[in-house]
């Protein structure tokens, strides 16, 4: 089986796994008062330390744990805005965690104003700086993008803000760049930054927030009190250690390196074959890349290399009645026919350079296949 | 005093000499249903009705759902049974009100209803309501007795075999006659929302159904596949067991694809349908095919459109019991069937790639069979029937 379907999930890091194993014993309650509770405390306080540093920050106040990715960029949009007629910008690029959490503030009357992409998947940072000419107070835009693994100048973005509007609150995704590329919360200059634990290798149910000043972030579940009150519910020792684990034995630019090498075997395969266009600029994430095949359904080549035990991602998912469009590839002005025969290759460093061999030809000559028979 | 479920059924009184028949197949289907729940349970005549005992009384909600969804059964109650004597009448229905919340159920008023089939009961109907009603009274002074419009009838059930049944609610179910009483058919269910309750419909009349789907993989996903199983479980409870017949239909879409006018793509998958369905049928004993087409909800629904689809069929016939439907009453049943929310979950009809920009509405069937010509029908269909996948339900 080869799999290529990465930036959906990955597959348990074997030091994820030996790490959940060996803290079987440390089943207590973090938050009770007998010894083996704090003993408990301290590695889950260690744990955290570790991912802070990867992240770049020192400390644990600054970083939230949460139930998921999805959970945290909940956090940050509906702990941090308040009531305002002041403008709430997303970018048009975000994935549903956020996007959702934009329609649902436009539902609730807020001003929520998008910024459309430039053709390769970034924000569009000129149209940006228009739309920061007006009073602005929660911006969110991700880091880097989960379709087609565009890369959005963050610190850059920060900087515009920040000097239009200082009390902007920043938050980014940085779901698909933890781990996969350098990031260092400080330079980024966000406020706000959510990652996830189950795209790099450890488990699912484990995500964080980087919070730069807890004091203006309000919780949006109550409880307990833990993690500094903003998010109540018993920690999940295990799985924070797993992340930390995991994080910590990670060489970002070295897998940066390995995963390019992939990538870019990939592009060149395809250079040349008619009818194939890669849509991922070659400025984007080399962990993501998004390809389409000209006249045939993209869910329809995903289901045919599936037999061939290749697994790659859809770009567009076919619906009730009409093929559903991917909104990512539609922004970037990617045509409806192009649209609905995008796939999505996401890589890891578990996969070899002769499984990308082996599934670029099977893709391909699936592709073939399935214009003949469609002929 | 027990806790039993009384069933009350419908139509099948009216069945002079067959109705032992009716009987035992309601009987065999009400057994069905609620053993899932609760194996120990038993079932019982007693007068008209019968009754549901001997189960966990955890289970007592799930046995009344099971039971809402067995056609022919009018309605049912949650009954307490006691014996038939005056003095555990009265204590029975004063423990009742302390104990039962949903006995009155806050009404403002009532009324009690005594029924007495046994007529060696010692006091009459209407001299024993009075009494009973004084104990209600007695309880709660502040109710009011109704006996024209009361918002809560206590119904007090004197039968003859000694025992007496207590009750308050009457819970309405779908009526019908037992499934497995008016012949065998195949439903062609799509994963829309239409055949599901084509299914129910057609079963609710007695029909024993089977089901039969087809998918065009890769080009529909394995999830759509899915949903239809979904469905098909979410219908067992009214249809009883049953097997889905998965036909795969890739190679004979692409080759009329390939070989006929893109026009006459719908047209012609509807008729090869039919054909399968009537091999089927043939093979497996089915009396009719049952679509759950609409009248002029889309193209290939129009009259002229089902009669070429149906003219292809020699010896069975198409049942269409949501043909005169509109769709916002197919959606209502849906949802009280409970079918709507898995039918709307957006896996079906990828295979929208071979639909035709401009379908035929009104195909003339001349020209279907000339195009048709084009195919090799006979080994499309016999594969196609080789290679069905069976799935018990």
């Amino acid at each position: 089986m080869i799999f290529l379907d990465n930036a959906s999930t990955t597959k348990l890091n074997k030091m994820a796994i030996s790490e959940i194993e060996k803290s079987h014993d440390l089943f207590y309650n973090p938050s009770a008062v007998y010894g083996k509770s704090l003993e408990v405390k301290k590695l889950l306080d260690e744990a955290k330390n570790k991912i802070c540093n990867f992240i770049g920050t020192k400390f644990n106040s600054n970083l939230i744990i949460t139930a998921s990715a999805t959970e945290a960029d909940n956090l940050a949009i509906f702990g941090s805005v308040k009531k305002t007629d002041e403008q709430i910008v997303f970018s048009m690029g975000e994935h549903p965690a956020v996007f959702n959490c934009a329609n649902e503030l436009k539902a609730r009357g807020y001003n929520v104003v998008f910024v459309p992409l430039n053709s390769s998947g970034e924000v569009d940072l000129n149209i940006l700086a228009e739309i920061l000419k007006k009073p602005t107070a929660f911006v969110s835009i991700m880091h880097v993008n989960n379709e087609t693994g565009a890369i959005n100048d963050i610190a850059k973005i920060s900087k515009m803000i920040k000097s239009a509007w200082p009390n902007a609150i920043f938050h980014s995704d940085g779901v698909q760049a933890f781990g996969k590329i350098p990031v260092n919360v400080v330079n980024l200059g966000v406020d706000l930054y959510s990652i996830s634990g189950h795209k790099i290798g450890a488990p699912k149910g484990i995500g964080c927030l980087y919070v730069k000043n807890i004091s203006k972030l309000k919780p949006i579940i109550f409880g307990g009190g833990q993690e500094f009150g903003i998010r109540s519910g018993t920690e999940n020792t295990q799985f924070i250690l797993a992340l930390a684990k995991v994080v910590e034995n990670l060489d970002v630019v070295k897998n940066y390196d390995y995963v390019s090498n992939l990538n870019n075997y990939v592009r060149e395969f395809f250079s040349d074959k008619q009818g194939v266009v890669i849509n991922s600029s070659v400025n984007s994430s080399p962990y993501v890349l998004s390809i389409s095949f000209d006249g045939v359904r993209g869910e329809t080549l995903v289901h045919l290399v599936e037999q061939f035990d290749v697994i790659i991602g859809t770009g567009s998912a076919c619906s009730s009645k009409k093929t559903a469009n991917n909104r990512i590839l539609q922004a970037m002005g990617i045509s409806k026919k192009l649209n609905e025969g995008s796939v999505r290759i996401s890589f890891s460093v578990e996969n070899s350079l002769d499984e990308i061999k082996t599934a670029c030809d099977i893709i391909y000559s699936q592709y073939l296949n399935l214009k003949e028979r469609l002929k | 005093m027990e806790k039993v479920v009384l069933l009350r059924y419908g139509e099948i009184h009216l069945k002079g000499k067959n109705r032992g028949l009716f009987d035992n197949q309601l009987i065999k289907n009400i057994e069905q249903a609620i053993k899932k729940v609760d194996e120990n349970c038993s079932i019982k005549k007693v007068g008209g009705r019968y009754l549901v005992y001997n189960f966990n009384q955890f289970n007592i909600d799930s046995i009344v759902e099971s039971c809402k969804k067995v056609f022919g059964l009018v309605s049912l109650s949650i009954a307490f049974e006691v014996n038939s004597t005056i003095e555990e009448i009265i204590s029975s229905l004063n423990q009742l009100l302390e104990d039962e919340q949903f006995f009155l159920n806050n009404a403002k008023s009532f009324k009690v209803e005594v029924k007495r089939a046994d007529k060696n009961f010692p006091i009459k109907s209407t001299d024993f309501e009075r009494e009973l009603g004084g104990v209600v009274l007695e309880k709660f002074p502040n109710l009011k007795v109704n006996l024209t419009k009361p918002e809560k009838t206590i119904f007090v059930d004197i039968r003859e075999n000694g025992k007496t049944y207590i009750f308050s609610e009457k819970i309405e179910c779908f009526g019908g006659m037992p499934v497995g009483t008016s012949g065998k058919g195949l439903v062609m269910l799509s994963g829309g929302i239409d055949s599901p309750v084509a299914a129910f419909m057609m079963a609710k009349r007695g029909m024993k159904l089977n089901a039969v789907h087809f998918h065009s993989f890769p080009y529909t996903s394995q999830q759509a596949k899915e949903k239809v199983v979904d469905l098909a479980k979410l219908l067992s409870p009214y249809l009883g067991k049953f097997n889905l017949y998965v036909v795969s239909f890739t190679k004979i879409q692409e080759e009329i694809h390939k070989k006929c006018k893109p026009a006459y793509m719908i047209t012609i998958m509807r008729r090869i349908m039919m054909r399968i369905c009537e091999n089927l049928s043939n093979k497996y004993g089915f009396q009719a095919i049952i679509t759950g087409e609409n009248l002029a909800q889309v193209a290939s629904q129009t009259v002229e459109s089902m009669t070429s689809t149906e003219s292809v069929l020699k010896n069975i016939p198409v049942y269409r019991p949501l043909i005169a439907f509109d769709k916002i009453e197919i959606i209502s049943l849906s949802k009280k069937i409970g079918t709507f929310d898995t039918s709307i979950l957006p896996y079906e009809d990828c295979c929208t790639v071979f639909l035709p920009k401009n379908p035929l509405i009104k195909p003339k069937i001349e020209l279907v069979e000339k195009e048709e010509s084009y195919l090799d029908l006979e080994s499309l269909i016999s594969e196609a029937i080789k290679n069905i996948e069976i799935i018990e339900i």
